[in-house]
């Protein structure tokens, strides 16, 4: 969803469904003037509340070959700006990697929004997605990669203010439009923070 | 052996383990279960089975003298530097037998051990792969006290350090001389060997020989028993037993500075009549309790009609006099709560902790137990950095009202508002260590009876010198849920209580868990259950919010909501949580029953959990009444009693409330007895009915940064409205492509995850509204 005008748009989310598994649609209110009118489906899901049964500590190792610091690049097509830079270092095999986050305090992100009840460490897990488009362009001809869409992720403790995060992840398959990624991040103690399955990225341009 | 020392104030700075003795340090760490370290020692033994025959040789000889000598031989190799003078080294069985036969002509001796291989040497190897194995399959915890690595002789308490270490130390030798000498180095004075006999014991007073240091053993098959005790003692006199530190010089020191610092010079005898002081000095009657008689009352939060400060001499054997106080007031007399709640305004003004400042009784009465807590003698409360934090910093910690409510709460009670913030965070924890709490729940034809009760036994009210004035007492705030908490007075609430909305909550430490890396968030559990009573109208809302807990502490939670009459079970420890919904009855103590524990609980501390459930079940869905589950905590009590008689006299008081809705009518019934005070009921209907409007009028806060509105839309779905501002919104001016703000998709995931949780509380909104409990 882009804003190509500095006015504020609305949109609409729809839950629906059982008590612990909520089907939620994310729908976009058509711009002022936009023809024709209505709303467009911007994504769709399925929210399980309960326990993310994930164990307490997942060890998920050291890199291999030490770390490479990651300078977020002011000139490239998709800018991040200062609330969203978690993503530190990094250190890439052929087919897997590493990187290490620091968790902002999630606040951060709030400017005029109520600053308690944030449901996910937003800036980490961008920074999560920055480092498996960060793969993409290093370790697969410059391919620059969104994201598309994850098959599962399951949320773990917070992060506290400060942390620092590990992500370890592997890339399943790619084909000529998509690359598909596991993820793990875990926080100091090696507790889980997230873990994605099958997080599906989408070719913007390269390769 | 460590419990029991731990039992006895005995706790370690830091543990190291000399050979196999790797395998139960990181117990005594809680790294892993006694159970654990038995499985593991198992395979471990197995994979042995896999190596070259070999043995081992203890010689009378130093390291660098043996090295010297393996250097002309083959397939022989150090195994453990145990002292100057001993060395141990192992290798295959030919080659051990030459060497043994070369130190005899030497006349250098040398005894063969009696072990199935040469451990701690290359000849280990084919075991790693096995032991690598077994230790992948097993959950490792952050250790709780630092451990010391006789492979690296470094410091750790990563889990994957210590798992390293095990693997590792199969083949390497054990440095155990570089070992002590390094705890020496860094400081550390007394030494205690756990375990059998005291072959440590007697290589550390070698290694140890002029250095200035005090070298225990546990065990001495002479003495039996008294060995501990003497252990105990001798750490006793050096302050260095948690619990009975000194009180006269500072916070108590640590066993490594009462080795090298004046309290090895500490006098017990002294120490022990500035313990009675200090226990004297708790039992004092406040001075200032002659004023409070003549200053008007409010009757929320009020203290009986009794003159306050009123004293019984009590004759001591030995002749002389000594004062007893009786407390000078008692709690709130719950006819006075009914009538109160009675007369609370259908919207009630704030009052909260700043209307009880008000009452000078009770103020009198907060003034006297701050007191008593700064009056406990060093160490009591764990004078964290985070606790520090808290009282410097409330701002951080507390909303603007509520640090506004203990701001009065202060002045008018002429406390400090630091030590009100104590007050607050420090007591409960250790108070509630041995409480237990239950919830039922009967669906039985079409009545929806629920019954919740919590139970604290103060094991620590001693120190206080008195029973606690806990009583049921009734907290309002405009714009949020009323609610009851049997709680101390001037605080926040207790571990426990039952809000306008029918929400009964209650929660108990849990004390098998590790202990949490952040002291402050456990400790200021009464604020948050304040804020769940306050905003929560169900068990889904609650189990929300405590889901969003930073840093949850170590706690059993139980849930119940009276609009769906369900029962659940939280367990917190560290970050993780699990959950538990209840059929008809969940009882918990203080032993995790949903989380892995990091020790066995044993019989006595399992037993009440077992005997309080089948009390409570053999009630039967028609006689689950608030005084059938009274008499059910009560036969569970007298049974601890009988069994364990010392246990039971550990309690010095408890308090005990009860909720739950009673009778063909399914009437809202309140409970309570503090001691053996007479157990009375408080008929909550009528009282209620004010907090009922106040509960339709009140806004829930949606707790919803994206999403700005919700509303039920048809019978099963609910419409969340989310507006986004390239201007205003954060997120959008930090994430752009080729320059245009791009909605961030993470952000997309937060606004599903928050319209899960919030929407599925309007849908059951929409379907039954709040009435009564």
């Amino acid at each position: 969803m882009l804003f190509a005008s500095p006015e504020a748009r609305g949109m609409k989310v729809i839950v629906a469904g059982a008590q612990s598994d909520v089907g939620c649609e994310l729908l976009i209110d058509a711009a002022p003037g936009a023809k024709p009118s209505g709303r467009t489906t911007h994504s769709r899901g399925t929210v399980v509340l309960g326990s993310s049964g994930l164990p307490a500590i997942m060890p998920i190792g050291q890199p291999t070959f030490g770390w490479i610091p990651f300078a977020y690049p002011d000139a490239e097509s998709i800018w991040h700006g200062p609330s969203l830079r978690a993503f530190r270092n990094l250190s890439f095999l052929d087919a897997a990697g590493w990187a290490e986050l620091i968790a902002p305090a999630k606040s951060e992100l709030s400017g005029t929004r109520p600053s308690e009840g944030w449901r996910l460490a937003v800036s980490l897990m961008d920074g999560c997605l920055v480092a498996c488009g960060t793969y993409t362009y290093f370790m697969m001809n410059q391919r620059l990669e969104i994201p598309q869409g994850i098959e599962r992720l399951q949320v773990g403790r917070e992060p506290r203010a400060g942390e620092r995060c590990l992500m370890h992840f592997d890339v399943l398959r790619q084909d000529a439009r998509d690359t598909w990624f596991d993820f793990v991040v875990v926080g100091e103690d090696y507790a889980p923070l997230f873990v994605a399955t099958s997080y599906r990225t989408v070719l913007l341009r390269g390769a | 052996m460590t419990r029991v020392l731990a039992t006895r104030g005995i706790r370690p700075d830091v543990v190291a383990g000399h050979s196999y003795g790797e395998f139960s340090a990181p117990c005594a760490a809680g790294v892993w279960t006694v159970a654990q370290a038995a499985r593991v020692t198992r395979a471990r033994t197995e994979a042995v089975a896999s190596c070259p025959d070999a043995a081992m040789l203890s010689v009378a000889a130093s390291t660098p003298e043996i090295a010297r000598r393996l250097q002309r031989g083959t397939g022989i190799y150090i195994a453990n530097e145990n002292a100057r003078d001993q060395t141990v080294v192992g290798g295959t069985r030919e080659a051990i037998e030459s060497l043994a036969s070369q130190l005899r002509a030497d006349r250098i001796a040398a005894q063969p051990l009696n072990v199935p291989g040469a451990f701690h040497t290359p000849l280990m190897a084919p075991a790693q792969k096995y032991l690598r194995e077994a230790l992948r399959n097993e959950r490792l915890r952050p250790a709780r006290t630092l451990f010391l690595s006789s492979v690296t002789n470094s410091y750790t308490s990563d889990p994957d350090h210590v798992r390293a270490n095990l693997i590792e130390q199969l083949v390497s030798p054990v440095r155990y001389v570089s070992l002590i000498e390094r705890l020496a180095d860094d400081g550390f004075g007394v030494f205690v060997e756990v375990g059998p006999k005291q072959v440590l014991t007697r290589l550390n007073r070698k290694i140890l020989a002029g250095r200035k240091s005090l070298v225990l053993a546990t065990d001495d098959p002479k003495q039996g028993s008294r060995q501990l005790l003497r252990v105990q003692a001798q750490l006793e006199c050096l302050g260095a037993v948690d619990g009975v530190r000194t009180v006269d010089q500072g916070y108590g020191p640590s066993a490594q500075q009462a080795a090298h610092g004046a309290a090895r010079f500490f006098d017990a005898t002294a120490r022990r009549r500035e313990k009675m002081r200090f226990q004297a000095a708790a039992r004092r009657p406040p001075a200032l309790s002659s004023a409070a008689s003549a200053t008007p009352r409010l009757p929320a939060h009020s203290e009986p009609d009794e003159p306050p400060g009123s004293e019984t001499p009590d004759h001591g054997a030995n002749g002389s006099v000594a004062t007893v106080a009786r407390p000078e007031t008692k709690p709130i007399s719950h006819r006075r709560v009914t009538t109160h709640l009675q007369e609370t305004p259908r919207r009630a003004e704030p009052t909260s902790a700043a209307a009880s400042a008000r009452d000078t009784a009770s103020s009198e009465t907060i003034r006297r137990l701050v007191r008593c807590l700064a009056d406990l003698p060093e160490g009591w409360i764990d004078v964290s950095s985070e606790l520090c934090e808290w009282i410097a910093m409330p701002r951080i910690f507390l909303h603007p009202d509520e640090l506004e409510d203990l701001e009065s709460l202060a002045a008018s009670t002429d406390v400090p508002l630091s030590q009100l913030l104590t007050y607050q965070a420090a007591v409960y924890p250790e108070a509630a260590v041995r409480g237990m709490h239950a919830a039922a729940v009967s669906r039985a034809e079409g009545a929806r009876r629920r019954m919740h009760a919590i139970k604290l036994y103060n094991t620590a009210a001693f120190a206080f010198g008195e029973r606690w004035p806990i009583a049921p007492r009734l907290r309002t705030a405009k714009g949020r849920l009323s609610f009851v908490s049997p709680s101390l007075p001037g605080q926040f609430a207790g571990l426990g209580g039952v809000n306008a909305a029918g929400l009964a909550i209650s929660c108990i430490p849990l004390a098998d868990q590790p202990a949490p890396g952040a002291e402050l968030a456990p400790r200021m559990q009464t604020l948050r259950i304040k804020r769940l009573l306050e905003s929560a109208a169900d068990v889904d809302t609650a189990l929300d919010a405590i889901r969003h807990w930073e840093q949850p502490g170590n706690w059993s939670i139980l849930l119940s909501d009276a609009a769906s009459a369900r029962v659940v079970l939280v367990e917190c420890a560290r970050s993780s949580y699990a959950v538990r919904e209840a059929a008809d009855v969940l009882v918990a103590t203080n032993q995790s029953q949903l989380l892995i524990g990091t020790a066995p609980a044993d019989d006595e501390e399992i037993l009440p959990n077992d005997r309080l459930r089948e009390a409570v079940r053999s009630l039967g869905h028609g006689k689950l009444t608030l005084e059938a589950m009274r008499q059910a905590f009560q036969s569970a009590d007298e049974r601890q009693a009988v069994e364990h008689p010392i246990s039971a006299r550990s309690t010095v008081c408890s308090a005990a409330c009860f909720w739950g809705l009673e009778g063909a009518s399914e009437q809202p019934v309140l409970g309570f007895q503090n001691n053996d005070e007479p157990w009375e009921t408080i008929p909550l209907e009528g009282a209620l009915s004010g907090l009922h409007a106040q509960a339709h009028g009140v806004d829930l806060p949606l707790r919803s940064p994206m999403i700005a509105e919700f509303h039920p839309a048809g019978a099963s779905q609910a419409e969340g409205v989310v507006r986004l501002d390239p201007v205003q919104d954060i997120f959008l001016r930090d994430h752009k492509l080729r320059g245009t703000p791009l909605l961030p998709a993470v952000i997309a995931l937060e606004i599903f995850a928050e319209a899960a949780s919030t929407g599925a509380t309007v849908r059951r909104s929409a379907r039954c509204a709040i009435s009564r409990w």
